[in-house]
């Protein structure tokens, strides 16, 4: 039986946090995506992070589509809508710590890894995902971004981006 | 003597998550592997600020010393121990069975770890990579073989699947590519 860690804990600022990153991951992922190419990315990396990105999403919703692992909408607090996917692996936590992976070795990294660690930790404290959830969705953000990177673009862990 | 060192380590990490996720299901039941998945979690995130550190070419006190004793030094600080972690916590998360869990946390520790220890001294060069021994690859796979006691036939498979895949000139770190193959090869056999 799964379990959801941090559903004991009852906080006001972090549940206004965690609703409000649950509602907007998609609008973080476009604006963060975009400081990320323009401020960054614009002098090497740019193509290596959009399709990165591309691949990411299309590997969340093909795991997500094998393991067809239901949610545990019971578990759902503080008003969060149970969403329609399913649940393994955490797409929140996968696009967040793909921006953590990529910016590895910038000014932007202590940013993106707070954001990164606070969307994994909601995750669990909604109880819209479980830990492995989580942890599956990591370990596809980080891996996306350095696969194409290695793979297509054959650069492997440099310097920043 | 460094690789000896490097290899070391590296098979007590797989075996200590090994003795680990026993201690922790003998603990807390079916709970105990995400309590282990957390305390990973935790661990990589710790790895990915000191990593960042030193991608900042920042003076990190014991850690630099401990790099230095463990890590290749090819200007790519700790990536190895990064893909490890990872590799570890893929396979805690993707596998949903504790068995396979075993089975492919053995292959990636003592497979991995034998094949470049021995291989090293191995003398017949595979005929596709110049680079890696016919020893690496039998040790690779000898290494791996007890992973049969963990989940049969399939366990061997896998590690025959791992020591082929490894002896290529693959462009990423084995310490992913194995458990990756070990996910794959499972999900086939049934994990």
């Amino acid at each position: 039986m799964p379990t959801h860690a941090l559903l004991d804990l009852d906080l006001p600022a972090l549940t206004w946090l965690a609703l409000l990153l649950n509602n907007t991951i998609i609008w973080y992922a476009v604006v963060f995506l975009f400081l990320l190419v323009v401020v960054w990315g614009a002098r090497c990396r740019a193509r290596c992070i959009l399709v990165s990105f591309a691949v990411l999403l299309v590997a969340i919703y093909a795991v997500k589509a094998y393991y067809h692992e239901a949610r545990d909408c019971d578990a759902t607090r503080f008003g969060a809508e149970c969403p329609w996917d399913y649940g393994f692996p955490s797409g929140h936590a996968a696009i967040s710590f793909f921006f953590v992976g990529a910016s590895m070795g910038t000014p932007l990294f202590a940013f993106y890894f707070i954001v990164g660690a606070l969307v994994s930790l909601t995750r669990l404290y909604l109880g819209v995902h479980t830990i492995t959830q989580v942890a599956g969705g990591i370990v596809i953000g980080m891996a996306c971004y350095y696969f194409v990177d290695k793979v297509f673009y054959n650069r492997g862990w440099k310097k920043g981006i | 003597m460094f690789e000896f060192r490097r290899q070391l380590a590296h098979i007590a990490f797989g075996l200590g998550v090994m003795l680990l996720l026993h201690v922790f299901l003998s603990a807390y039941g079916s709970a105990g592997i995400e309590k282990l998945e957390m305390l990973l979690v935790g661990l990589f995130l710790i790895g990915v600020i000191l990593l960042d550190l030193k991608l900042k070419e920042k003076r990190l006190p014991l850690i630099d010393e401990a790099l230095e004793i463990l890590e290749r030094q090819d200007g790519l600080p700790a990536h190895g121990a990064f893909w490890y972690v990872l590799g570890v916590l893929a396979l805690l998360s993707f596998l949903r069975d504790a068995n396979f869990m075993y089975a492919s946390l053995l292959i990636l520790a003592l497979g991995d770890g034998l094949s470049t220890l021995l291989g090293q001294f191995g003398r017949m060069k595979l005929p596709y990579n110049s680079e890696k021994t016919f020893e690496g690859a039998l040790a690779f796979f000898i290494g791996g073989l007890p992973a049969y006691f963990f989940v049969g036939a399939g366990g061997a498979l896998a590690s025959a699947v791992c020591a082929l895949i490894e002896s290529f000139k693959i462009d990423f770190d084995d310490n992913f590519v194995v458990p990756l193959a070990c996910i794959v090869i499972f999900k086939f056999v049934g994990a």
